[in-house]
């Protein structure tokens, strides 16, 4: 069965997992946002994207994050399915190094650059303005505290490694 | 939880057109006897989540953020050096006038120096949309600097020491014209049209030479929990400030007053309402924690919270007046912060509700002119206070004078309090003032037992709780019965502070108003007499003889029960006495007509801790009493 195929097969463990992995991640991100570690919300970011209200904003930001996770859930299941990793331990340790991957990307790339693609936020050249702006992350997230790196990248790994172990089972099982 | 500084070395850049070495002169600060403006100096700002004091020197000396109980950013009114503060202003003589625009909570204070004159405009912006639309700081200050003639001088000295002056946060600079201190959990973001540096760690400087007309803005932005947002600068501040201002005319064009001392109940009105939570409809006691009640003395507590005590003063000073939809709110709130207790009552809640508050000595701060120890939390909670039922049913009779439904769900409550007072009110308690030594029988206790059981027959009565009025009134007469036999002195003539003991209490002077004893009953005449005897400093009074609370320090009159003096009057029917008498205590009010707790009898000067709610709504009530008298005088 070709790449596409499986995942077909495959789409009901893709979209629960994927569910699952992102529920897991938001869960820790909004705990660590709770705990005083990191003010750092990317479901609010994304919804800025694309509303400057803040009701709206965090809706749309919850649904652009789960079809995100989704969509990385696909992805990763493209992965996992064309280097034919079958044993559930070997897609948990993918989904681990994958989400560490993508966490890195996130702190060392998309987040200091977002400021200049985001249309509500800030950048530390910036006067002032007459609408209101969003505080940009800075480098690796830091400006929203100590603790955002950390915890990005370990609910990027988290993301990867349960999405990994659930997707991985279900396809040892058949 | 705030970034601690690094000590990092002042920027190379100068301040505006200054050199490096001129900006250590920056530092001075205005020049205050023994480092303390007296409390009367201040002004109170909010946005009906938090205040802020600003000090007639144009220094903000007191803002706890998020919320009005949380952790201070600034703090100098408790610690000069330590406190933390936000200086706008002039660094040389100046005169200093100050008022606020008619109707608001907009303050403005004008700087009139040799080399011209400005205008400092403080508010904070209040929520006046659903509040989780737009993209806005959780809680913002706005302090807007004109130069209204000649070249004045601005000068600007910034720093702020979270977590009530432990942590010396070091801000960096973010953007243009923007210094941030930010860390996990907390932003805030201090925007500035004047330039700033830091000359050493934690504290930011600096000054500019304007023109007649030019304005300088200053925002400081809070938000937790959340990416931070900057808000928007330029003349979208100026409309905020109109937006302000607007919000607080259209609330004093609800007051319904239209008697004697006029401006002094809108600006008493504005200040309960300053005081009101707006996320909860809680009503807290004071703005402030620790300022104290004799300088040098230990009596410094916190007021941040609700006291149930007084919540019907303020009630009725709400609805008495027109404000209906405060009135109800603040109710809605009694209901759903005393579930969690009901059917028993604490005698302190947080503006949430919550009950559990311990008392912490802040030793990081020495406390206002040394009056040490600073406290946050209050170590009431737990105290029995029996008058607190009276004062819920009282809310819930007032509340239902005005129209206002009782649900049924409170109806069972308020039934629930009902039935505790019938259960307890033989009870010893700490009585109204938590004094040490144990508990009493306390008279003015039990007269709110009473009070309790009354407004219960009468809310029955009116068909507004279901119940049977009768079981109630059964109880009601014998605890009027027993007041009337144990609290009254034959001897002295005088109703005393609690059964079986012989000190005299203001308070006892609330049994007209709450409907115990008619004013011209021969005993309570006397025992007005007697209170004025003991008690009086002109027109004020204090709350209990000099020591009977175990404390060293004799505290200062209390500011509300000389207006209990001036009810008591009104409704004797002597209101040309009751006008005289709120006019002398009015005239221990500050220029703005604020009040604190107590006046110190020898100087005049204002203590504790500002502004107070209970002395504004005694006022009120005062005042109140008084229109009806002059009005029955009148016979309309």
């Amino acid at each position: 069965m070709n790449v596409i195929g499986a995942i077909g097969t495959n789409l009901a463990a893709l979209a629960l997992w994927g569910f699952i992995a992102s529920a897991v991640m938001a869960t820790l991100l909004e705990g660590a946002q709770l705990s005083g570690r990191t003010r750092m919300s990317l479901p609010f970011l994304f919804g800025a994207f694309v509303s400057g209200n803040r009701r709206s904003a965090v809706i749309f930001g919850y649904v652009l994050y789960l079809l995100g996770g989704w969509a990385f859930a696909l992805l990763y299941a493209l992965c996992l399915q064309s280097l034919r990793l079958h044993s559930v331990w070997a897609s948990g340790l993918f989904g681990l190094v994958m989400g560490l991957a993508h966490g890195l990307f996130l702190i060392a790339v998309f987040l200091p650059l977002l400021p200049y693609i985001h249309p509500r936020l800030a950048t530390d050249y910036d006067g002032t303005a007459a609408l209101a702006r969003l505080e940009p992350p800075g480098p690796f997230g830091l400006n929203y505290g100590w603790a955002t790196p950390l915890v990005t990248v370990f609910a990027q790994a988290l993301f990867g490694v349960i999405f990994g172990l659930g997707y991985g089972a279900a396809i040892a099982t058949g | 939880m705030w970034r601690r500084g690094r000590g990092e070395p002042v920027p190379d850049g100068a301040v505006g057109n200054r050199s490096p070495a001129e900006v250590p002169a920056l530092l001075r600060l205005p020049v205050r006897p023994d480092g303390y403006l007296p409390i009367a100096d201040y002004a109170v700002i909010g946005d009906t989540r938090t205040l802020a004091l600003v000090g007639r020197d144009g220094s903000i000396d007191w803002l706890c953020l998020p919320n009005v109980d949380d952790a201070s950013v600034f703090a100098a009114l408790l610690d000069r050096e330590r406190g933390g503060h936000f200086l706008v202003g002039v660094s040389g003589p100046a005169e200093i006038e100050r008022r606020y625009a008619p109707d608001t909570a907009v303050l403005i204070t004008r700087f009139t120096t040799a080399d011209g004159v400005i205008e400092l405009t403080d508010f904070m912006p209040l929520a006046l949309h659903d509040a989780i639309g737009p993209m806005e700081p959780a809680r913002r200050m706005v302090r807007i600097a004109e130069a209204i003639a000649g070249n004045p001088r601005l000068c600007v000295h910034f720093a702020a020491r979270p977590d009530y002056g432990a942590v010396v946060a070091d801000p960096r600079p973010a953007g243009q014209k923007s210094w941030v201190l930010a860390d996990g959990r907390d932003f805030l973001l201090l925007q500035s049209d004047v330039p700033l540096a830091a000359p050493m760690r934690g504290t930011l400087v600096g000054d500019k030479r304007l023109i007649a007309g030019e304005k300088c803005r200053f925002t400081l932005s809070f938000c937790r929990n959340a990416p931070g947002i900057i808000p928007a600068g330029g003349e979208a501040v100026d409309r905020e400030c109109e937006n302000t201002a607007g919000f607080w005319r259209q609330f004093c064009e609800r007051i319904d007053y239209h008697g004697p001392f006029r401006d002094a109940v809108i600006r008493s009105l504005i200040t309960l309402r300053l005081l009101s939570f707006s996320l909860s409809g809680a009503v807290v006691a004071a703005a402030t924690s620790s300022l104290p009640e004799a300088v040098g003395g230990s009596r410094n507590w916190d007021y941040r919270f609700c006291w149930l005590r007084d919540s019907y003063f303020v009630l009725h000073s709400f609805l008495e007046f027109g404000l209906r939809e405060e009135g109800s709110a603040f109710f809605r709130w009694l209901m759903v912060a005393t579930q969690s207790t009901a059917p028993h009552l604490e005698a302190l809640y947080t503006v949430f509700g919550r009950t559990d508050v311990e008392s912490h000595q802040i030793k990081s701060l020495e406390g206002y002119r040394r009056s040490a120890p600073v406290h946050r939390g209050n170590g009431a909670t737990g105290q029995l206070q029996l008058d607190a039922y009276g004062a819920v049913l009282k809310c819930a009779l007032v509340l239902a004078e005005h129209g206002g439904d009782i649900g049924k769900s409170e109806q069972r409550r308020l039934r629930g309090f009902a039935d505790v007072v019938r259960g307890e009110w033989t009870l010893p308690d700490n009585g109204l003032w938590e004094m040490r030594g144990g508990r009493k029988h306390n008279t003015y206790s039990k007269v709110m037992c009473w009070g309790a059981l009354d407004a219960m027959v009468q809310l029955c009565e009116r068909g507004s709780i279901d119940a049977d009025a009768a079981v109630y009134a059964r109880d009601r007469d014998v605890v009027r019965d027993a007041v009337l036999r144990q609290a009254w002195n034959g001897e002295r003539r005088t109703f005393t502070g609690a059964f079986g003991h012989d000190f005299l209490d203001a308070s006892v002077l609330l049994m007209p108003r709450l409907g115990f004893l008619a004013a011209d009953d021969p005993r309570m005449v006397s025992t007005f007499e007697a209170i004025e005897r003991s008690l009086g400093h002109g027109a004020h009074l204090r709350r209990y003889p000099k020591k009977l609370d175990g404390f060293d320090h004799p505290e200062g009159t209390f500011t509300a029960c000389g207006y209990w003096a001036a009810d008591y009057l009104a409704r004797r029917g002597d209101s040309d006495a009751a006008r005289r008498r709120i006019g002398d205590l009015l005239a221990f009010a500050n220029d703005l007509q604020l009040m604190s707790e107590e006046i110190d009898p020898e100087n005049g000067e204002q203590l504790g801790n500002f502004p107070q709610g209970l002395s504004h709504a005694g006022f009120l009530g005062a005042v109140f009493a008084l229109n009806e008298a002059e009005a029955k005088k009148a016979g309309r």
